[in-house]
């Protein structure tokens, strides 16, 4: 099988000098300038009581960012405030929309264990519904921090482990109660 | 019990029309078959109790309770595998229930595939694999390569002691293991799950939302691997020769009493870990978090 | 080859950004960050430490602005801070290694590989490099930077980054087995 060649150089300063960052890093320094300004210009007698903490206020950013491009790719967001800086497209896509094929498997999947549901005692569906919620819950946070921070290695195997236990759990409703004798 | 029923399946059975020891639906049921000492027994039952039981003769011996709406108990045995059915008229949605006792050797594997039956075993030396949809599961566990899976049921495991390779898992269940020696991996999604381990050589334990809390001494190279979404870990896990670890939590706290510093993966991001290294090729331990706490203890 | 010097438009940003204009900062910010990261990656070879020196740095250049002379080159005076807080962040006691400084030896430009290699090898072929070595490097190699500047950013003797840019040589034709003059 050919394999895509790399870009081949013959000389050290034809290595690419840019490298943009995996992540975009501005709301961090945006925080921090403000907290900077803030503490230049603020009165010298009283202090506002609503300051957030330079963290809180990139964190409130960064989510209001994340939440713009987030909302368009997995649920609909309504009311989100644009941050007064444009939001970065992150590099991360959702896992449902790049992988055609898992999600098909995931939606029969899904198909034959709300049958298996329906013929279970209504507690017994409770539980597992709930269970199964949680799955999806988890995996919707941690793309949505994926989509923050795309690098992130330990999200990522977050997520393929979360994936993965969200099919096995699927797989173990769907077959259970099978008489295979 | 309708003597016309009976004449009918006596006639039945001997004219070899009825497999060996088939039974209609009745209130009470009792049935022994000759098995071999190391074989198979499979067993499976939609609504109930199954209690299985190893013995030292080298028989089966089924015996129960019926609801009315049981249609008969299937107990065939063939080639070192006796297979013990409850068989219900389709569409039955009455006292379906069947409360069975089964005794097999003791170095049997045993099979079981319940629904919301409850599953219990003690005293199986062999193999175990242990399926409950809704019931709940509590075994002895003894033999090496065991699987027991729950949907919503909880699992109750208690070993002997003696290593042993075994599975558990469930995906609202809780688990509950206990005096359990050997590889061992416990998987749940929003249960709780508990292991103690008299000794570790592996230990895989994974949650998206209930707790994890592990505690086991560990062998010189045992290897400890823990995952959480949202729920928290905590492991107690001592080695000869001590223990190194890798904690990493995206949004969760980790604490303990190892002799390390937990350290933020980026200034401006989330992000903590812990790392220590004790020994060379030691036994290791990983624990990674989304947003649950890690706790870690070496003593 | 010369880093690139500043171009025209950026010195009416600079000049808002001096003033307070935290936007117009941004915009210097998204221009000049996939440079500046590259710097510190490169320098760091760890993404989480480059991204926390990028923060860092263009924080310090926001404090800095007042002293910045607008006649000078901002990449340069940015990548300059980038090279000291890589520097400050690292532990450790600084390189001492003495190496020899005939200035004969030392005076070749441009590092040429007699055959092309794949950009993926030679960047990992940089990574391994010694730290002194490679700081020299990835300033005069790939930024282009004179060994005055380089020297001057890195807290060094001209004749030792000098030296370290020819050990860097030495070192680099050993990792990749081709001639590198």
């Amino acid at each position: 099988m050919n394999e895509p060649q790399g870009r081949r150089v013959k000389r050290i300063d034809e290595l690419q000098r840019d490298v943009p960052p995996a992540r975009d890093l501005w709301p961090a320094i945006s925080a921090a300038i403000e907290a900077d300004r803030a503490a230049a210009t603020a009165p010298p007698v009283r202090r506002r009581a609503a300051w957030m903490p330079a963290a809180g206020m990139a964190a409130a950013v960064a989510l209001v960012t994340v939440g713009v491009f987030i909302g368009r790719a997995i649920t609909p967001q309504t009311g989100v405030t644009v941050a007064q800086n444009p939001p970065v497209e992150s590099p991360y896509q959702p896992v449902s929309l790049v992988d055609a094929k898992y999600q098909q498997q995931r939606n029969a999947l899904f198909a034959e264990v709300q049958a298996k549901l329906a013929t279970m005692p209504a507690i017994e569906r409770e539980k597992v519904n709930a269970s199964l919620a949680t799955l999806q819950r988890s995996i919707t946070e941690i793309e949505a921090a994926l989509g923050r921070d795309p690098a992130n290695a330990l999200l990522q195997e977050l997520l393929v482990s979360s994936c993965q236990e969200e099919m096995r759990a699927l797989t173990a409703v769907r077959d259970s109660g099978s008489q295979e004798i | 019990m309708r003597e016309t029923g009976i004449r009918s399946v006596i006639a039945l059975w001997a004219a070899g029309v009825l497999p060996l020891a088939a039974y209609a639906g009745d209130e009470s049921f009792d049935r022994k078959v000759e098995a071999t000492a190391n074989g198979e027994v499979v067993i499976s039952n939609v609504s109930g109790s199954i209690e299985v039981r190893g013995w030292d003769r080298n028989e089966v011996h089924v015996s129960g309770e019926l609801g009315s709406d049981v249609e008969r108990v299937d107990v065939e045995t063939s080639g070192g595998r006796t297979t013990i059915k409850v068989v219900l008229p389709r569409g039955s949605n009455h006292d379906s229930s069947a409360d069975l006792e089964i005794q097999v050797p003791k170095m049997s594997s045993v099979e079981v595939s319940a629904v919301s039956a409850d599953v219990s075993s003690r005293g199986i030396l062999g193999a175990q694999r242990l399926k409950s949809v809704s019931g709940e599961i509590t075994a002895d566990v003894a033999g090496d390569d065991s699987d027991l899976r729950s949907v919503s049921g909880d699992v109750t495991v208690r070993g002997d002691g003696k290593p042993v390779r075994l599975r558990v898992s469930s995906v609202s269940g809780n688990l509950d293991l206990s005096n359990i020696a050997g590889k061992l991996e416990l998987v749940t999604v929003s249960g709780d799950a508990r292991a103690q381990m008299t000794e570790a050589s592996e230990l895989r334990g994974k949650t998206t939302s209930g707790s994890l809390n592990l505690r086991a001494k560990l062998t010189r190279d045992a290897r400890v691997d823990a995952e959480a979404v949202s729920g928290d870990i905590t492991l107690h896990v001592s080695a000869p020769g001590g223990v190194s670890a890798e904690i990493e939590s995206f949004s969760g706290d980790i604490e303990g009493c190892l002799a390390g510093a937990v350290e933020r993966v980026s200034k401006y991001g989330p992000g903590k870990r812990l790392n220590v290294r004790t020994v060379e090729d030691g036994a290791r331990v990983r624990a990674k978090t989304l947003s649950g706490d890690v706790e870690i203890c070496d003593k | 080859m010369k880093p690139e010097t500043v171009v025209n438009f950026d010195v009416a940003l600079i000049e808002r950004a001096r003033q307070g204009d935290a936007r117009a900062f941004e915009r210097l910010y998204r221009e000049h960050v996939a440079r500046v990261h590259g710097l510190c990656l490169r320098m760091t070879r760890n993404p989480d430490t480059a991204a926390d020196c990028v923060q860092d740095a263009f924080i310090k250049a926001w404090k800095a602005l007042p002293r910045f002379e607008a006649r000078s080159s901002f990449s340069t005076w940015l990548h300059r801070i980038a090279v000291n807080t890589v520097l400050e962040k690292r532990r450790g006691p600084a390189n001492t290694e003495v190496l020899s400084e005939d200035p004969t030896v030392y005076e070749e430009p441009v590092m040429v590989l007699d055959t092309p290699v794949e950009e993926e090898e030679l960047e990992a072929a940089i990574e391994s490099l010694p730290q002194g070595a490679r700081d020299a490097l990835v300033l005069c190699g790939v930024y282009g930077y004179e060994h005055s500047e380089a020297a001057s950013m890195l807290g060094i003797a001209v004749g030792t980054c000098k030296a370290q840019l020819h050990r860097a040589r030495g070192l680099l034709r050993d990792r990749l087995e081709r001639g590198v003059r």
